[in-house]
């Protein structure tokens, strides 16, 4: 009963979440805004953790897997990413790779200038 | 016989688990990217649909009730967020620098291939957007006038090749800091480069899920400057 009153709790939100994303002028997605209410609600105590802990961290954990269905809807497209699936590759791959070490080096460097003397971050268990 | 085998909810949904348990086992066992739970599943689950002749609109079917989780899945990163708040408070001016400048990278390199393919700007709408998580994706790239199949076809793609690639292009390029992989995964494989930072770290995790926030504003943003550049460089 705790877990189905959690999946209910992260329901509600999402559910919010949709129906401000429909009232919004500009397209914000449903599920965007349900995760900036929620964070709002834990992190000023309108929430308790507890109340979503457990299958939020069961969902986030297993999100991959989510991707899947949409991932193989790639079959109904066949014809268009033939026609220019190098291109796709070329610019995917360059593309990709540039933003995530360009945004990962910028981070990293600007850290550091911030913070020269503290030790880096370590994760916590 | 095949029919009432495939006709049931059951049969997208347990071929989804299936898949993904054995991509999981394989991994573990030889973690090559091929062997990446996402792309193995997908591949053999588009490999037997064809080979016995499935409708996509079949698997669909169960397919959906895992779809459809992808919205309660993005709200709970709030979690991760509300746990790992205190990170955020510290970095925010990097990392919102990481991200503007990230945004700006990725439009630049896609509208140098642009001019180079000579692709025209319906194309360049979907290409834009191909970082942004499927739903901010979508929006962006149909008020620039992309083509809707395109788009989900490269988000996916991104997604993809970002949260295989991602864990090596930081050991090439020695980017260890949590924070820092965190937001460039999500910044720049969206919710499919997320599910790859929670793999490698609480940290990673709430960061990236933060950063396909910030990543979506960000491009929500640049959106109507783009048509004006895309012009420009014609």
């Amino acid at each position: 009963m705790k877990l189905l009153q959690q999946f209910g709790w992260i329901l509600f939100y999402s559910v919010l979440g949709e129906l401000l994303s429909y009232l919004m002028p500009f397209a914000v997605p449903g599920s965007v805004i349900g995760m900036i209410l929620l964070f709002l609600s834990l992190h000023f105590g309108l929430l308790k953790m507890e109340k979503v802990e457990a299958v939020g961290t069961w969902l986030t954990q297993n999100m991959a897997i989510l991707f899947v269905p949409a991932a193989v809807g790639l079959m109904i497209h066949f014809e268009l990413i033939a026609s220019i699936w190098w291109q796709i590759a070329i610019i995917s791959l360059v593309s990709t790779s540039a933003v995530m070490i360009i945004v990962g080096k910028t981070i990293e460097i600007s850290k550091k200038r911030r913070h020269p003397s503290s030790p880096k971050e370590t994760e916590e268990a | 016989m095949k029919e009432i085998l495939t006709n049931t909810p059951m049969f997208g949904l347990l071929l989804t688990i299936v898949a993904y348990t054995i991509g999981h086992h394989l991994h573990n066992r030889w973690p090559y990217p091929i062997f990446t739970p996402l792309i193995f599943s997908v591949i053999t689950i588009i490999s037997l649909l064809i080979l016995f002749d499935i409708e996509y609109e079949t698997f669909l079917l169960g397919g959906e009730f895992i779809h459809t989780l992808i919205t309660p899945a993005t709200v709970s990163l709030a979690i991760i967020l509300e746990k790992n708040f205190r990170y955020l408070k510290k970095h925010y001016p990097s990392i919102l620098l990481g991200v503007g400048i990230g945004t700006i990278a990725h439009t630049l390199v896609i509208l140098f291939f642009m001019i180079l393919f000579k692709f025209d700007q319906q194309v360049f709408a979907s290409f834009f957007s191909k970082s942004i998580t499927t739903a901010i994706a979508i929006s962006v790239s149909d008020s620039l006038g992309g083509i809707e199949s395109l788009t989900i076809t490269l988000v996916i793609v991104t997604g993809t090749l970002g949260s295989v690639l991602g864990p090596l292009l930081f050991k090439l390029t020695h980017i260890t800091d949590p924070i820092a992989q965190g937001v460039a995964l999500g910044s720049g494989a969206h919710a499919m480069g997320t599910s790859k930072a929670i793999e490698l770290g609480d940290v990673h995790g709430a960061m990236s899920g933060l950063s396909i926030i910030l990543t979506g504003i960000a491009y929500v943003l640049l959106a109507p400057l783009t048509n004006f550049m895309y012009y420009l460089s014609f």
